[in-house]
């Protein structure tokens, strides 16, 4: 069980338990699986599924093993340790070292001193291998940022630059296609999809600090080279470039292209991104999370949970219709919002009185959500005005839920003729 | 098999399934033929396992893919082509049911979820494949009713899928409700109920989806006889 955080509740030590916050697992699926808890605390089953699928696409090649079988160096940087004993070989202290600020005006934009200028008597601990710094390079910090636009890494393409060990190196030197090597990877683990797999494995996102482990970069799949098509080859680099410029960026292409390398779903990729958009461990994601739900996400759920919940009334010649309830009249934050699901041509608004009593007992029962069925078919569904329980992930969900649930107590089947 | 902290065993039956799940899926059935048919793949003259083959990739890669389209498969996990599963009592591991639809349930742990799915047969049915010889065979390697009745396939649930592909005019109301009575097949195929039609067939390459109730001829784990299952019949004409 993983209460959520909610900010007006932990001010008054309480908390609430969503209905999609209790899960049972098997201690077998933990041992297969084990960053299956970690998973259900920060998502859910769909969370679960598209990890799934990642972890099944790593078993044909990861970041990890594709490193390992083609030889190219990948590891932290140099390592500054005080009680460092060695004296820094002569090809480190000519090579510049990289920091992020540099990497904010973009990345093939490196003016920092050498290493032998920042460090002039430096003795370390480490110098790690030459190759490791070897272009083209990929330098990935081991902190996750909060902020989904901030750099996730740092291609550089044509330059030997040395890194500290607070940053991950992974170079294509010596690949036949080191350019497109070092392009992908810089888009992958620039995606929703790669944040995403880092806050459900992750031993420390989201559970101490806010960085990631090699382990967990390594693990992730990496599409297999041969197999890319000539479109694919070209949108990586196309994507890279676009990371490496300072126009806008288009996030969106980014997150399909690399979805699509692993067979994501657009259900899948909608699961990523709403993962990643309001259940990161980031006050400025929990904060956004917890704001009243604006008009055009509430209409995106209703929208996707009809979606969601046709064909089971299609497959026997029905059709239902969800609709989203006005909000009551009156300048106030109205803590519940509510969606009617009834079969086509039937109409039914609730009163006025009707949802105040519905927010009423809703709130006293301390519930995330509630579904009640109608007297004369049909049911009524009440959920926390909150932008976290209005995602088109948790439409499908509450769809699934309907469908096992309230299909035949709600929604009495046709006559046949 | 100990499903792990819990010391008792997987419960069985499973929750059923509202008709409805079932009704989705004969109708991404039609779908899923459809475009089988627009592609020009022969359906006349292919065998069982180019047609199920081609189902498989056509749910896996198009239908449920393409969740922009007006028909949302998102009740289900996954469709896979003879995967492995066990019978009731796992005395046999390898047994490989044609078509096995992964529904997204909200299971509890205490049921195996690897026995939770709508199991599939797919069976030709025409001149060259007799009812009698394969789709409600008795005692025979190309037996498909049978399958389900003996506790080869979906043990743990209470209903099942066949799937026919269907030639030579054959009409599931005629010839199957007719081999249905035979007494040795009725005996072989735990005396199943008469044949009712689900849902009425809505065009010409679909023969609708009908069910029969059929007696089981297993006991569970815990020594209980297995309760019947119910098998809906999705005929496609080929």
């Amino acid at each position: 069980m993983t209460p959520v955080r909610e900010d007006e509740l932990t001010q008054r030590s309480e908390f609430r338990l969503d209905y999609k916050s209790a899960y049972q697992v098997t201690s077998k699926s933990v041992i297969e699986f084990p960053w299956l808890c970690k998973a259900l605390a920060i998502g859910s089953t769909l969370d679960v599924e598209v990890m799934q699928k990642l972890c099944r696409a790593a078993t044909k090649q990861s970041i990890g093993s594709f490193w390992q079988a083609n030889k190219l160096a990948s590891g932290n940087g140099f390592s500054l340790k005080r009680k460092g004993k060695k004296i820094p070989p002569e090809w480190l202290k000519v090579l510049p070292v990289f920091d992020e600020e540099d990497g904010q005006l973009g990345f093939s934009k490196i003016l920092s001193q050498t290493f032998g200028k920042r460090y002039p008597s430096r003795l370390i601990e480490s110098p790690r291998s030459e190759e490791l710094y070897s272009a083209p390079l990929l330098i990935i910090p081991e902190s996750l940022s909060g902020d989904i636009g901030d750099p996730a890494g740092y291609l550089i393409k044509n330059r030997k630059v040395c890194f500290s060990k607070s940053f991950f190196g992974y170079s294509a030197h010596g690949h036949r296609a080191s350019t497109l090597v070092a392009s992908l990877l810089a888009t992958i683990v620039h995606s929703a999809v790669f944040r995403h797999f880092c806050y459900m494995r992750s031993s420390r996102v989201g559970a101490s600090r806010r960085t990631i482990y090699k382990l967990d970069i390594d693990a992730f799949p990496f599409p297999e080279i041969e197999t890319l098509t000539k479109d694919q080859r070209k949108e990586a680099m196309r994507l890279a470039n676009m990371l490496d410029a300072s126009d806008e960026k288009n996030w969106k292409a980014l997150d399909a292209f690399v979805g699509g390398l692993f067979g994501l779903t657009k259900a899948e990729q909608q699961v990523v991104s709403d993962t990643v958009t309001f259940n990161g461990p980031y006050a400025v994601v929990r904060e956004q999370a917890m704001r009243t739900v604006p008009t055009e996400e509430a209409d995106a759920f209703v929208h996707t949970l009809e979606q969601a919940i046709q064909p089971f009334f299609r497959a026997v010649g029905q059709k239902v219709k969800a609709s989203l309830v006005p909000r009551l009249e009156g300048d106030w934050r109205q803590p519940w919002a509510f969606v009617t699901l009834l079969l086509d041509g039937d109409s039914w608004t609730p009163s006025e009185k009707l949802i105040a009593s519905l927010i009423g007992k809703a709130s006293d029962s301390a519930a995330s959500r509630l579904v009640m069925p109608l007297p004369e078919g049909g049911l009524i569904i009440g959920l926390l005005n909150k932008r976290r329980f209005w995602t088109r992930s948790r439409a499908r969900l509450c769809a699934l839920h309907i469908a096992e649930e309230y299909l035949e107590r709600c929604f009495p089947l046709p006559a046949r003729k | 098999m100990n499903p792990g902290f819990f010391t008792r065993t997987y419960c069985v039956p499973h929750p059923r399934l509202d008709v409805r799940w079932i009704a989705a899926v004969h109708l991404a059935l039609l779908r899923v033929f459809e475009l089988i048919r627009a592609d020009g793949f022969d359906l006349i003259n292919a065998s069982e396992d180019d047609i199920t083959f081609r189902l498989e990739d056509a749910f896996e890669n198009r239908l449920m893919h393409d969740d922009g389209g007006d028909f949302d498969l998102n009740f289900v996990r996954s469709v896979t082509r003879e995967s492995a599963t066990a019978n009731h009592d796992e005395s046999s591991i390898g047994r490989k049911p044609d078509l096995v639809f992964r529904l997204k349930r909200e299971l509890c742990q205490t049921h195996n979820r690897v026995q939770d799915s709508l199991f599939a047969e797919c069976k030709p049915v025409g001149r060259e494949h007799p009812l009698n010889e394969h789709y409600c065979a008795v005692g025979k390697k190309t037996s498909g009713i049978e399958r389900f009745v003996c506790g080869a396939y979906a043990s743990a649930m209470e209903q099942a899928l066949m799937i026919a592909y269907v030639r030579d005019g054959f009409q599931i109301t005629h010839h199957l409700a007719d081999t249905l009575v035979i007494p040795k097949t009725r005996v072989g195929l735990g005396q199943p109920t008469a044949l009712s039609c689900v849902i009425e067939a809505t065009s010409k390459n679909g023969q609708g989806l009908y069910l029969t109730t059929h007696q089981r001829l297993f006991s569970w784990d815990d020594g209980r006889p297995a309760t019947p299952i119910d098998l809906y019949h999705s005929w496609h004409n080929c």
